[in-house]
């Protein structure tokens, strides 16, 4: 989170592209130009921090194309579009996307500016989401089968009994797995666990 | 006293008591007769001493009948009393008045110009001098109804006829051949009442047919096709058919019968065809491509299935000019027209007929006359040149053949004059003789000049009606003198009418200044290629005005190689070339109709093209304000902002100069199109770019399609920029791997289909439907819009406009379209 977030340009049109580095640059934003999809693709981190602005209409891979392909990869840049003439079928599905805005040319820099900073915002959140994500799934890793059996049960509520009943155990040791998952997991209780859990994308048993 | 001349024709010789007179006769007689003047009376002679001729004596004659007057001209020697050389003595047949006379009154059809009827008239005449002495005096009538070819010419000439001699009754009337005799029938009794009318040379079955009073009377001639079948046969023996060719006049389908009796007798030898009713064209075509083993047989076609009338000389000197096989007839008169011969009454035994009823009218009887001769002996008759042609010598011509048009030997042509060199060596009496002789030998002259002048005319006439029909004209350039002769037609396309002598450079000079070097390049070309040549090129008038011109011709060249004249044709093509200019501005009109009705479509990818440089000038200009409000200016940072607020500017203004000529003005219409004519249109529309391109164009059309509504310029401009796309795909092809091949077909359900497929290198799979989007070319120029205009157009006609590869590799762009039995919904 330390890195300065870039505001990554791709419109094929040097001229555009050109002018919107130096606005960006103008207004202290860190930004770099790509002339096309393919070369943003291979050139680019996904973990850089940022945004990207990008002209939905190019040779080659086209705006709507090159976030698909970003959301395949599980990039985190939040993306805003621009575009010289907006249709509103490439519109809704750019937003559809996940996309923070779509801006028409000529875009003025007040339009602009307040969207990447949306998208560099969202983009902030998005890593630090990630992150904790991160840590929960590392926690989640150090449960043993037994511990992670239980867990969703634990979520949906259900007293040791009837975990035990569920499981084909006695409620004893039930209790110890119930302890020390909490324990790695580092919850003190059903509700911050039952927040936890569902961050993590896991429901109760089926 | 003189010796009496032979002919009827002579020079005149005139009493007059004042020279004026004379003066004035001789201007209206022309150069066709001298005159010698007498200005005393002449001596008194006797009816006995007249040879034939013409006593212009009163002024009735010379001034009521000035342009008769040479055609009656006879002129007889009279030794004067003080007996120096000879004296002049002449009768007039026509005024004059030593003896009481009876009139013939002779009707021809025709015109006087033609060979046949001044036989006729000739003969006539000549027989009744040559019967006795002279009490029938002949007028002749010369109706030309083939010339006024009104409806109601026919009436009004008899109401003239009927004014002019309704003080005369004549004997009798003649009527001098079919067309005349049919006049006459109608109305002989209005203009003639209770008159008696011969006819001459007209056929016997054709007279049975109609059943004529007994006032009219006369010796039919008569066809026979079967002897003249033979003799032709008899003359190529090797023929193995008889090409019969006919017209559709009651005169040609009565002909016509006769043929096929004809040929019922002559069918076990040769094969017969009839040519019913043909167009002229079509028919001089078929006789063009005859094989030389075929006889013609031919009365000439009077009239044609076209509805044009001919004469019949006319028509077989047509018909002879191409066929590659000989003619044969059955008129006398078509003998020098371009027939071999045949076996045929002729005009002078007719006249001769004539001239014997005229006498036993004349001699008190009254018709019916008894023992008329059943019909006018038949004769064979044949044209000299024609015999060269065949290669058909004398000694196999039956025996009593008369033989028309031989060249005279020397001996022939020179006689009189070397008997008149021989007699002018002689004594006063012989001088006599020998100024009889040479009177006589300029008689003959005249008589045969005279003939031919009518025939050179009547041929003239011919070609003249041929070439105005067909607005052509004539020119030869006598490359020897420079000099070039022009017919009329020919002056006043190239502006020259009323221009004296002209030589080539004058000629070039009405030339346009930019076609003169073509048009001298071209002449040299077919000169030095001993070739045609063709050239269009513009004149301009004295005016100003510019034509067109088409010129055909040939060089020609004397046997040893010598360049001689340069002989062709000229003809205004300026409504065709006119017709092209008009062709390419409705190419240019298409193309910008097209895009005026899509600008809908266009209107976004233009403001995106649009966008682009004034989005960069936005963010560069909001980037300088920024850079300006920091505390450190960076000005080289700021030049350089303002060089590309310029540069986009300037882009800017290049996309709306674009979408300028994009917004033309334009209006769509809707009609009934039928795809293969604007497949064809389109094809004409850009032909000269497939020559230049070495495109070769296939046209595989469905006959039949249902026809489409729509706007067949749009339409045109979308077939014609997959033309164009095709061509530019094969343009790395060699010249003989650029082939278009444009199918129009029926694709189901009512609708019709037009591909246009080409031999290139084809579409990238991936690009098959993006290259309707706009901008997407593969093109270095263009905008990349073509299709994706021509896709709307054809969306808006409820159609569709696909792409793919054909089998060999290259494109295809499929248009399928509702028919117009389907178009209604939209």
């Amino acid at each position: 989170m330390t890195a300065e977030p870039t505001v990554f340009v791709i419109d094929d049109d040097s001229s555009v592209r050109k002018a919107l580095l130096r606005l960006l640059s103008a207004h202290g934003l860190k930004s770099v130009g790509f002339s096309s999809a393919e070369e943003f693709l291979s050139g680019y981190a996904v973990s850089a921090p940022g945004c990207i602005v990008l002209d939905i209409s190019m040779p080659g891979i086209d705006g709507l194309a090159l976030q698909r392909r970003l959301d395949q990869q599980g990039s985190l840049l939040p993306i805003v579009f621009i575009t010289g003439h907006g249709t509103i079928s490439a519109t809704v599905e750019a937003m559809k996307a996940g996309a923070v805005d779509f801006l028409t040319k000529p875009v003025g820099q007040d339009a602009l500016l307040h969207a990447i900073s949306q998208a560099i915002e969202k983009n902030r959140s998005n890593r630090a989401k990630e992150e904790e994500l991160a840590q929960i799934k590392a926690r989640l890793a150090d449960l043993t089968p037994r511990e992670r059996e239980v867990l969703p049960y634990v979520v949906a509520g259900m007293v040791n009994k009837q975990i035990a009943h569920a499981l084909g155990t006695v409620e004893k040791t039930i209790k110890v797995h119930r302890a020390r998952m909490m324990q790695k997991l580092g919850v003190s209780s059903v509700a911050a666990l039952v927040k936890l859990a569902s961050k993590a994308g896991i429901a109760g048993p089926s | 006293m003189g010796p009496s001349l032979p002919g009827p024709h002579v020079l005149a010789a005139l009493t007059f008591d004042r020279e004026s007179k004379s003066d004035m006769l001789s201007k209206r007689l022309g150069r066709r007769l001298s005159l010698f003047r007498f200005s005393r009376r002449l001596p008194t002679i006797g009816p006995d001493e007249f040879g034939e001729g013409l006593l212009l004596s009163t002024k009735r004659a010379a001034i009521a009948q000035p342009a008769e007057a040479p055609e009656r001209l006879g002129a007889m020697l009279h030794q004067s009393i003080a007996r120096v050389l000879f004296a002049w003595l002449l009768v007039c047949t026509w005024a004059g008045a030593t003896k009481a006379t009876t009139t013939i009154v002779v009707f021809y059809a025709d015109s006087r110009t033609l060979p046949a009827v001044a036989l006729f008239d000739e003969t006539l005449r000549a027989a009744l001098r040559e019967s006795g002495p002279s009490t029938i005096e002949i007028v002749s009538e010369f109706l030309e109804l083939g010339r006024f070819p009104g409806d109601d010419y026919p009436d009004l000439a008899a109401n003239f006829m009927r004014q002019k001699y309704r003080h005369s009754k004549p004997l009798a009337v003649v009527a001098g051949g079919p067309g005349a005799l049919e006049f006459l029938i109608r109305h002989g009794e209005e203009i003639f009442p209770g008159v008696t009318v011969i006819h001459a040379y007209v056929d016997g079955k054709w007279l049975a047919a109609k059943r004529l009073p007994a006032s009219i009377t006369g010796v039919p001639s008569s066809f026979d096709p079967a002897t003249t079948i033979d003799i032709a046969l008899a003359l190529h023996p090797r023929t193995r058919r008889i090409v019969v060719p006919s017209g559709t006049s009651g005169m040609d389908i009565h002909l016509m019968s006769f043929m096929r009796d004809a040929a019922r007798s002559s069918a076990s030898r040769v094969a017969f065809e009839f040519w019913d009713a043909l167009p002229m064209t079509d028919l001089l075509n078929r006789l063009a491509a005859l094989p030389p083993d075929t006889i013609v047989l031919t009365w000439g076609v009077l009239r044609d299935a076209a509805g044009h009338w001919f004469t019949g000389r006319e028509s077989v000197t047509l018909m002879s000019k191409v066929s590659p096989a000989p003619l044969y007839g059955l008129i006398s008169p078509q003998v020098g027209a371009g027939i071999v011969g045949g076996y045929m009454s002729t005009i002078e035994d007719s006249a001769r007929e004539v001239a014997r009823v005229s006498i036993r009218l004349a001699a008190g009887e009254k018709p019916p006359l008894s023992s008329l001769p059943a019909n006018v002996p038949l004769r064979y008759v044949f044209d000299w040149r024609q015999l060269q042609r065949w290669g058909i010598g004398d000694d196999r011509l039956p025996e009593g053949s008369i033989v028309l048009y031989r060249q005279p030997s020397l001996w022939e042509e020179y006689r009189w004059q070397l008997i008149a060199g021989m007699a002018l060596g002689a004594l006063v009496l012989a001088l006599c003789i020998a100024e009889a002789v040479l009177i006589g030998r300029l008689h003959a002259e005249r008589r045969r000049r005279r003939r031919s002048e009518a025939e050179l005319q009547e041929s003239e006439e011919r070609v003249s009606l041929a070439a105005n029909a067909a607005g052509l004209a004539h020119w030869l350039w006598d490359v020897r003198t420079n000099a070039v002769w022009l017919s009329e037609r020919g002056r006043s396309l190239l502006g020259l009418a009323g221009q004296g002598a002209l030589d080539f450079n004058r000629l070039l000079q009405s030339v346009h200044p930019e076609d003169r070097g073509a048009m001298k390049a071209a002449i040299e070309k077919s000169i030095e290629k001993k070739g045609d040549f063709d050239h269009e090129m513009r004149i301009v008038h004295p005016d100003g005005a510019i034509r067109w011109i088409g010129s055909r011709g040939r060089p020609e060249f004397s046997e040893h190689g010598t360049l001689q004249r340069v002989r062709g044709v000229a003809i205004d093509i300026t409504a065709r070339r006119e017709a092209e200019t008009e062709a390419q501005q409705h190419r240019d009109q298409a193309a910008h109709l097209s895009r005026v009705t899509t600008l809908g479509q266009l209107s976004g990818a233009l403001a995106h093209e649009l966008n682009q440089p004034l989005s960069a000038i936005l963010s560069n200009a909001e980037a300088a304000q920024r850079f300006l409000a920091q505390d450190r200016v960076n000005l080289d940072e700021l030049r350089e902002i303002l060089g590309d607020i310029i540069a986009d500017n300037q882009r800017a203004g290049a996309v709306i100069e674009r979408l300028h000529s994009l917004l033309k003005r334009g209006k769509s219409v809707r009609t009934t199109i039928d795809l293969n004519e604007l497949v064809r249109e389109v094809c004409r529309l850009c032909g000269s770019d497939f020559m230049t391109r070495n495109v070769q164009m296939k046209l595989q059309l469905t006959p039949g399609l249902a026809t489409v509504s729509g706007d067949a310029i749009q339409l045109q401009q979308v077939v014609l920029n997959l033309i164009v796309n095709a061509c530019d795909a094969m343009t790395d092809n060699a010249p003989e791997r650029r082939v278009i091949t444009i199918q129009t077909s029926s694709a189901g359900e009512g609708r019709v289909k037009i591909s246009v497929s080409d031999i290139g290198p084809g579409i990238r799979a991936d690009q098959v439907e993006r290259i309707f989007d706009p901008f997407v070319t593969s093109k270095s120029t263009g905008m990349g819009l073509g299709l994706s205009i021509s896709r709307s157009i054809i969306r808006a006609h409820q159609g569709e406009l696909s792409a793919g590869n054909n089998g060999a590799g290259g494109a295809v762009f499929s248009i399928i379209l509702p028919g117009r039995a389907n178009a209604g919904a939209a």
